[in-house]
């Protein structure tokens, strides 16, 4: 399970066996809501410590409460008051925390989130009105756009959503790991009448 | 069954659509677009119902949701639904329906004689009859009541369909879409907002589809056909048919109820039945249009009398005659309207009954009594005359023969959902009704609604509130055209008139709940003197209608009885749901295994492929024991696990203890506040057993908590409390000391954790740490540690123990939990290790006297525990004053002690209660209470813990368990908690 360099971990997927792969619900009527759940994603908790003022992170300002900003390295989004969510696609395990933490020195306080919250990523025409069955967002294009992002609640389950591009539009959701089966359940019941691609 | 009672043409019903439906087992055909009670009309069906209390015969009085005597049994199976409306069921073919409330059957009701026994039956008859003796009332009586009155019955098996519940946001929400309600639509799409439309009809268009009306040349139906066209060509409009507004909340807030598939046989597939909406709007304008008022005459309630305006339904909108030979009463302008629509639709009127000595239209070419009232509807099942008087005559002097009376006392607007806030209508003398101030903040009412009666008017209201409402959200734009040319009959002219003094017959004011004027007068003459008392004592107003129709009727009797104003009686409050909301959709996704939301652990999967038996904890699934094949019992399965681990090495699933990350230059500092006990000087690279206390003293939690590193610790909590400490932390860290520099956030779902607990522990983790010194000097007794386990995977260790052997908590990411557990079940399997489950963990606890749930349970101290002398002296904490309370401090407190049977063969059960042997079993001698229980392999016996007053000083005493619930006694010795290597000798080894 570690490689010959001793630093990657062969990381078994937190959605394995939760859904299998391929249509679901109404899926004939052709515009269908895509969930493809995203594996081996680094993430962080970022908490600005008192009075602190905050570096950038590879060139990125950290954003403010709702917003979010990203590069090809890493994605920032508030997650609160001086607090935010570091995203980052497969690096070796734990080296996006010891990266983040040794950028922000005593400036915050660094929380590695990796296997804490799973991934999934939602697009289709009819996602938004698939998320409205779960949270009270705003969630039309001109309220709630590419840029935005919130912590919420779905099915009793915090989540926090992104909306990554209009097109699609495509959002993706972070939620904790115990939870992947219900939330995958609820997704099931409330996009089964656009139909649903599992990928 | 040939439909009699349709007229040759006419109607928005599709004729080449014929719909086939049962009531009560009889077959019968209507058409598309009907309602079940416009087809039951068509068919000649009058007897619909049988009344809540009196069994009496009842029809169809409207043809709206205001309905109270047509309430009928849907479908069967699992999809039966009881006290729907009939007026505002969708016809579908094959719908199967049934009327309630008799026995044996509908036209021959044995209940029926409780309408002979009248007299008996008034307001508050139970409550005087039904006294002696107090102890028959819930068993006896009650039963008895209930069964003789009521409605349908619920379906008795799972509803197969699926509900919904979701969220939208607009600028402006439309409530209503009938000529007021469209174009305000209209206008403010126009002007691009974001428009969200609601109706509860199938269709929109409201009294626009009811009523002939001409606008701009094109008849009503015609014109709001052109409207939703408009409407559905904008992209930021939503429209609801089929939805009913039924609440307004705080803040622009409204509940909304769309029925998607209640008009079919079955929802469409992966389509749910109905979706609770919950609507956010900048501005709402409430168009709801108004509820007509009958007459209170006696035996106003025999099927065939009706509304008049449901008559104008009836015959204009579903082609149907409400009679052939039919009697028009009122106090107002639609009489000559329904005279017509009803003559076109080819009925004959045989009377025109006005309570007015002058006004409306003087020749309808019927006879027209002036000045007069129908005093009395003759006939049994149907209405088959009625008997007319003068208006205030006191006596009958004419009886005309006819099979419908159609009546019309005014119209009251419909206010309901305005009033939800719990602003008070007024009485308006103008309009003869109650209504509410139009602007009400976010919301406007509009239209008939607003009091405004005739369509133009309606039309005109609706643009200009639509106007102000985008001119309030500073929106502008094409404000749409707001002159129409409208072409109705006459409307307006209106005589106050309530009901028949000195009728004979019952005088229905309230039908659904069959209160009559002699009800309501009886109140008052008990002392009920104000609306909302007469309403208790009658139940005026209450149940499934909140009384729609006959509200003013009730406050003008009562103003009479009072001698007082209807303007000082007022209305009874009516509160949401404005009409009834089935469970269902309240629970939305929330049903079965996803009631709520499950959580698992990381090794969830391989618990499973071996063999767990799981238990919910909290939201989490935990294994309660591994069964192994040839085991029949979870005693025998936990009682294996046990002896497996304090024998040699067990590994348990601990991943849902909740773990919260505390960081920051005053971590410590914030600690110091939250726990009893002291953290700054903690070791790095140690944990500490901690304990919190609420604010009033007592103990709220107790985990282990390390430190990692100077400014930063990790805190455990126990799994039920892990959500109340972190909200317990926000608020003490926002509100209390803000100044605090430290921050936290759970981790709980970050890492996998297991303990490895045994003699052969240590020998266990040796085979899969990476050159990390275990050895007791190295390592010892509540050491925590970063370390590498298997080569290469971070892990952190702690040397802690809630089984008292000697043990350790590995922690590792949680992708990587299933890895690092085989990997100790193979470096394990040397010693034979054992899987074990929350069975064996609490066996083992409940051995060492270690407090779990059942005695955190919010009645405790730490003294009470035996833990007092954690509380610091040196410096403050949460919940330190309270804890020094007299009561929390008093001798004589229940403590923490050991239980064991005298007999070990007998089974200690937890909540049985402590008496002294041979005293009474009163509360008076209660002495204290078993909080947990477990069969200990071990001790070869049952055990349990528990709290005894001043049990610390009780310990070798004999005293009695009485277990209530499950009606056993037995008895017990007091012993030490710590019943099982008491001096910790093993845990440190």
């Amino acid at each position: 399970m570690v490689d010959a360099s001793g630093k990657t971990l062969d990381r078994p997927s937190p959605w394995k066996g939760i859904m299998k792969p391929g249509p679901y619900g109404n899926a004939s009527v052709g515009d269908v809501v895509t969930i493809t759940p995203l594996e081996n994603v680094s993430s962080l908790s970022l908490i600005a410590r008192k009075g602190a003022a905050l570096p950038s992170l590879s060139g990125l300002a950290l954003p403010q409460t709702g917003r979010w900003i990203a590069n090809d390295a890493l994605r920032i989004a508030a997650d609160g008051s001086r607090q935010w969510r570091v995203v980052a696609g497969d690096r070796p395990e734990g080296e996006l925390y010891r990266e983040v933490k040794s950028a922000v020195g005593t400036t915050a306080s660094v929380i590695d989130q990796s296997h804490g919250w799973v991934n999934v990523r939602l697009s289709g025409e009819a996602t938004p009105d698939v998320l409205s069955k779960g949270s009270s967002i705003d969630f039309h294009l001109e309220s709630f756009g590419p840029g935005h992002c919130a912590a919420t609640q779905i099915h009793h389950m915090m989540v926090h959503i992104t909306c990554i591009e209009d097109a699609g539009p495509t959002y993706e959701i972070q939620l904790f790991r115990s939870m992947a089966g219900s939330f995958a359940a609820w997704l099931r019941d409330s996009a089964a009448e656009f139909g649903i691609l599992y990928e | 069954m040939p439909q009699l009672f349709r007229s040759v043409s006419g109607g928005l019903i599709n004729r080449s659509e014929l719909l086939r439906f049962t009531f009560d087992g009889k077959d019968y055909t209507g058409y598309e677009g009907d309602t079940l009670a416009s087809a039951l009309l068509a068919n000649g069906v009058r007897l619909v119902g049988r009344s809540f209390k009196y069994h009496r015969p009842r029809g169809i009085l409207t043809a709206g949701v205001e309905e109270p005597n047509a309430l009928v049994e849907l479908r069967s199976g699992g999809r039966q639904e009881p006290n729907t409306r009939a007026t505002v069921v969708e016809l579908y073919d094959g719908l199967d329906a049934n009327s309630q409330n008799r026995w044996p059957s509908l036209k021959f009701d044995f209940l029926s004689i409780n309408q002979y026994a009248g007299p008996f039956l008034s307001a508050g008859f139970y409550y005087k009859t039904f006294m002696w003796p107090p102890s028959f009332w819930e068993p006896v009586y009650e039963r008895i009541i209930r069964r003789a009155a009521g409605l349908g019955f619920a379906a008795e098996s799972n509803d197969p369909d699926h509900y919904e519940k979701a969220n939208a946001h607009c600028d402006l929400l439309v409530i209503g879409a009938g000529p007021t309600g469209l174009q305000a639509a209209l206008t403010a799409a126009r002007a691009g907002a974001r428009v969200l439309i609601a109706d509860d009809g199938s269709r929109f268009g409201g009294a626009l589809l009811d009523e002939r009306v001409t606008i701009d040349g094109k008849d009503g139906a015609a014109w709001v056909d052109a409207a939703i066209a408009e409407l559905e060509s904008y992209a930021h409009v939503r429209m609801f048919p089929r939805t009913t507004v039924f609440g307004r909340y705080d803040a622009g807030t409204y509940g909304l109820l769309e029925r998607i598939g209640d008009h079919l046989a079955e929802p469409a597939p992966y389509t749910a039945r109905q979706c609770l909406w919950r609507v956010f709007a900048k501005r709402s304008i409430l168009a709801t249009g108004a509820i007509e008022r009958p007459i209170v005459f006696g035996d106003n309630d025999r099927p065939g009398v009706m509304l008049a305006g449901a008559a104008r339904t009836y015959a204009n909108r579903y082609g149907v005659q409400a009679g052939k030979k039919v009697v028009v009463c009122g106090n107002n302008d639609d009489i000559a309207r329904t005279v017509a629509d009803l003559g076109a639709a080819g009925a004959t009127i045989a009377a025109v009954v006005d309570t007015r000595a002058t006004g409306g239209a003087e020749d309808l070419g019927r006879p027209i009594y002036r000045n007069s009232v129908v005093r009395r509807a003759l006939g049994g099942q149907y209405v088959q005359g009625v008997e007319i008087g003068e208006v205030g005559g006191g006596i009958s002097t004419e009886k005309i023969d006819c099979d419908a009376v159609v009546m019309t006392g005014g119209w009251s607007p419909n206010i309901y959902v305005a009033t939800h806030l719990g602003q008070k209508p007024s009485y308006d003398e103008k309009i003869v009704g109650f209504t509410m101030p139009s602007d009400l903040g976010e919301m406007t009412i509009a239209g008939a609604a607003n009091g405004i009666y005739d369509t133009a008017g309606c039309l005109a209201a609706g643009a200009a509130v639509a106007t102000s409402a985008l001119d309030a959200m500073g929106m502008s734009g094409a404000k749409g055209d707001t002159a129409l040319d409208v072409d109705e009959g006459p409307s307006g002219q209106i005589e106050p008139f309530f009901y028949v003094k000195d009728a004979t017959g019952k005088c229905f004011v309230d039908f659904q709940n069959d209160v009559t004027d002699k009800d309501l007068k009886l109140a008052i003459q008990e002392g009920y003197d104000s609306a909302e008392h007469a309403k208790r004592y009658t139940t005026f107003g209450m149940a499934t209608d909140q009384g729609k129709t006959g509200s003013l009727n009730g406050a003008a009797i009562l103003a009479d009885a009072l001698g007082s104003s209807i303007a000082d009686v007022g209305v009874t409050t009516a509160r949401p749901p404005y009409t009834p909301v089935s469970f269902g959709a309240w629970a939305g996704h929330a049903v079965g295994e996803e009631f709520q939301p499950t959580r698992r652990t990381p090794m969830h999967d391989w618990h499973e492929e071996n063999g767990a038996v799981f238990v919910e904890a909290g939201l989490w699934y935990r294994p309660a024991y591994y069964r192994e094949p040839g085991e029949t019992t979870w005693q025998e399965s936990s009682d294996r696990e046990v002896l497996a681990t304090r024998g040699s090495v067990g590994l348990s699933d601990v991943s849902t203890l909740g773990k919260i990350d505390v960081q920051g230059p005053d971590a410590g500092a914030f600690l110091n506040k939250l726990y009893v006990n002291g953290w700054t000087k903690l070791a790095v690279g140690k944990a500490r057993y901690g304990l919190m206390l609420r604010e009033d003293g007592f103990v709220m939690d107790d985990g282990t908590t390390s430190r990692l590193d100077e400014d930063h610790y990790l805190m455990t909590t126990t799994t039920a409390n892990a959500g109340p400490v972190m909200a317990h932390m926000d608020y003490c860290h926002q509100i209390l000391w803000p100044e605090l520099d430290v921050q936290f956030v759970s981790v709980t779902e970050q890492w996998a954790q297991m303990a490895i607990a045994g003699p052969n522990a240590r020998k266990t983790l040796q085979g899969v740490v990476d050159d990390f010194d275990l050895s007791n000097e190295a390592f010892p007794f509540m050491g925590a540690a970063n370390l590498t386990i298997l080569g290469g995977m971070p892990a952190r260790l702690f040397r802690i123990s809630f089984s008292g052997e000697l043990a350790y908590e590995l922690a590792v990411p949680a992708d990587l939990g299933i890895a690092a557990w085989k990997g100790i079940m193979a470096a394990g399997a040397p010693y034979n290790i054992t899987p074990y489950g929350l069975e064996a963990l609490g066996a083992m606890r409940i051995e060492k006297g270690h407090p779990a749930g059942p005695e955190l349970d919010g009645r405790t101290t730490a003294d009470d525990l035996g833990m007092g002398r954690m509380h610091s002296k040196i410096k403050d904490f949460i919940g330190k004053t309270l804890a020094e309370r007299p009561a929390l401090k008093e001798t004589n407190r229940p403590q923490l002690v050991g239980i064991r049977p005298v007999d070990a063969s007998e089974r200690v059960s937890a909540g049985a209660h402590l008496l002294p042997p041979g005293a009474e079993q009163v509360i008076a001698n209660d002495q204290g209470w078993i909080s947990s229980a477990s069969h200990s392999p071990t001790l070869e016996s049952w055990i349990g813990i528990g709290f005894l007053k001043n049990g610390r000083d009780r310990i070798g005493e004999r005293l009695l368990a009485v277990d209530f619930v499950r009606e056993r006694e037995y008895q017990v010795e007091i012993v030490s908690p710590h019943m099982v290597d008491p001096k910790g000798e093993k845990l440190h080894g």
